[in-house]
């Protein structure tokens, strides 16, 4: 009787949305039971929930006339969750707004004190161009490899920044699989860096402390390294700008205010509506196709690469530098900020008790960030 | 899924990577020049109090303050106002 005069959701129910309202369950579960990631995997997995829910028209759009229960990048939003994606995400202000809260929340000392593990945080965007050459030869165009790619350097807000510009229907894929691998970074990077070094190299000793860096220096550096990779990459201004407009904020001593501001409120309003936008985005029809799959297993391939990009060069390093690095600090090098650094911290303790490389991963974990930042203003400028 | 254009593909992925060991490199060395700069003062002072030697005409040389003895402590100021 009631459901003469009120239309339910229950008729409407397709199979591919019963699949997504699962995968959100099991991205629940991970934040919350597994605690990975939480502040990201919650409002994403409740955001698959919610938008596959049928007639609920979260994610309507309008394409020639017609509507759609799922987004179409270049329709015209109608639900709420459209709106925000298209404000949001589509716009570009959300990771570029993640940057400048990024910025404001890192302490650049580490690279300040050793600029060499700056390059350190190069040798893992080898990962990024090796998974960019394994999606090109399974099939993808060079656009969407650039995409999958740009998984390796475990940079969230990068990815989706790149993705959206290059292949927006993938934009669901590949946030997930990067969020999810930055989650997964205990668990994936390990086996990696053991496989690649000798128990005698994980055991090599590196003096904790770093040395002291002035506030000068710090002031400095957001202004100098705007400068040089904006001057060199053009199209990574966005993400750098912001990035380091955030850092000087934080360094600058006058801005406190910006900078409580960037790093904690604007920060969670921002990491809750991503999380809403990436998960709303994944609808059966975006989301449940032979090509997401595909992305999943090259972007974990795209990180493992990286870690072992990383770890390599640092042991390159070690040939032509008078004090021996510890070649494990190379895999932080990815852009997980603080997990690779924290990986590292322990393997190195369970190694060496002696050794506490907390200090000396997170440079090459800072470099990583800005390696992968520049890899994204590389792709557009050399494929847009 | 399309056909690839092996030339531009190899272009893209070798030029950019090397761009980015390029960025973070210059990067490097711009940083090592500034913090060169900003502790060579220091080091130059460090340098000076190392190579002091010892004066022979201890007449000039200031007498060394007096160690804080507790004994001489003011507890209560007032009393001596």
């Amino acid at each position: 009787m009631i459901f003469d005069i009120l239309e339910t959701g229950f008729a409407g129910i397709t199979w591919g949305a019963v699949m997504m309202i699962i995968i959100g369950a099991v991205l629940l579960y991970l934040g919350i039971a597994k605690k990975m990631e939480p502040l990201l995997l919650v409002p994403i997995g409740f955001g698959v929930i919610i938008s596959n829910m049928p007639l609920a028209g979260l994610m309507d759009t309008i394409v020639n006339g017609e509507l759609y229960n799922y987004y179409i990048p270049g329709g015209e939003p109608i639900g709420f969750f459209a709106r925000l994606f298209s404000a949001g995400l589509e716009s570009e202000l959300i990771p570029i707004f993640i940057f400048l809260g990024l910025g404001a929340m890192t302490d650049f000392g580490p690279i300040i004190a050793n600029p060499k593990t700056l390059l350190l945080g190069a040798g893992a965007q080898f990962g990024v161009y090796f998974a960019f050459f394994l999606a090109l030869v399974l099939g993808f165009n060079i656009y969407e490899a650039a995409c999958i790619g740009i998984i390796g350097g475990a940079d969230g807000p990068t990815t989706i920044f790149l993705t959206n510009r290059l292949a927006p229907t993938f934009i669901g894929a590949t946030a997930v699989a990067a969020y999810t691998y930055m989650a997964l970074v205990p668990i994936i990077q390990p086996p990696i860096i053991k496989l690649c070094t000798t128990k005698k190299e994980r055991q090599i000793y590196m003096k904790p402390q770093l040395r002291e860096v002035a506030r000068k220096e710090k002031i400095i550096f957001p202004v100098i390294a705007a400068i040089i990779i904006i001057l060199l990459v053009p199209e990574s201004a966005p993400l750098i700008g912001m990035f380091m407009l955030g850092n000087l904020l934080r360094e600058s001593g006058v801005t406190d205010r910006l900078a409580d501001t960037a790093s904690n409120a604007m920060m969670n309003m921002l990491t809750i509506a991503l999380g809403l936008c990436v998960g709303a985005f994944m609808s059966a029809e975006n989301f449940l196709r032979l090509d997401s799959l595909l992305v999943f297993c090259i972007g974990i391939i795209a990180f493992g690469a990286a870690t072992a990009g990383g770890v390599f060069l640092a042991k390159l390093m070690n040939l032509f530098v008078k004090e021996k690095i510890n070649p494990m600090i190379g895999a932080a090098g990815v852009s997980a900020v603080p997990m690779a650094a924290r990986v590292v911290q322990k393997l190195g303790q369970e190694e060496n008790p002696k050794n506490f490389l907390l200090m000396q991963a997170m440079g090459p974990n800072i470099a990583g960030v800005i390696g992968t930042a520049t890899a994204a203003g590389i792709f557009l400028g050399m494929l847009q | 899924m399309t056909g690839v254009d092996w030339g531009q593909a190899l272009q893209v992925g070798i030029f950019g990577f090397l761009l980015v060991v390029l960025v973070l490199a210059t990067l490097a060395v711009c940083m090592w020049l500034v913090g060169w700069i900003f502790n060579r003062p220091f080091n130059i002072k460090n340098l000076f109090k190392r190579d002091k030697k010892p004066s022979d005409n201890s007449e000039n040389e200031p007498e060394e303050e007096p160690e804080y003895n507790p004994q001489y402590k003011i507890d209560d100021i007032e009393r001596y106002e």
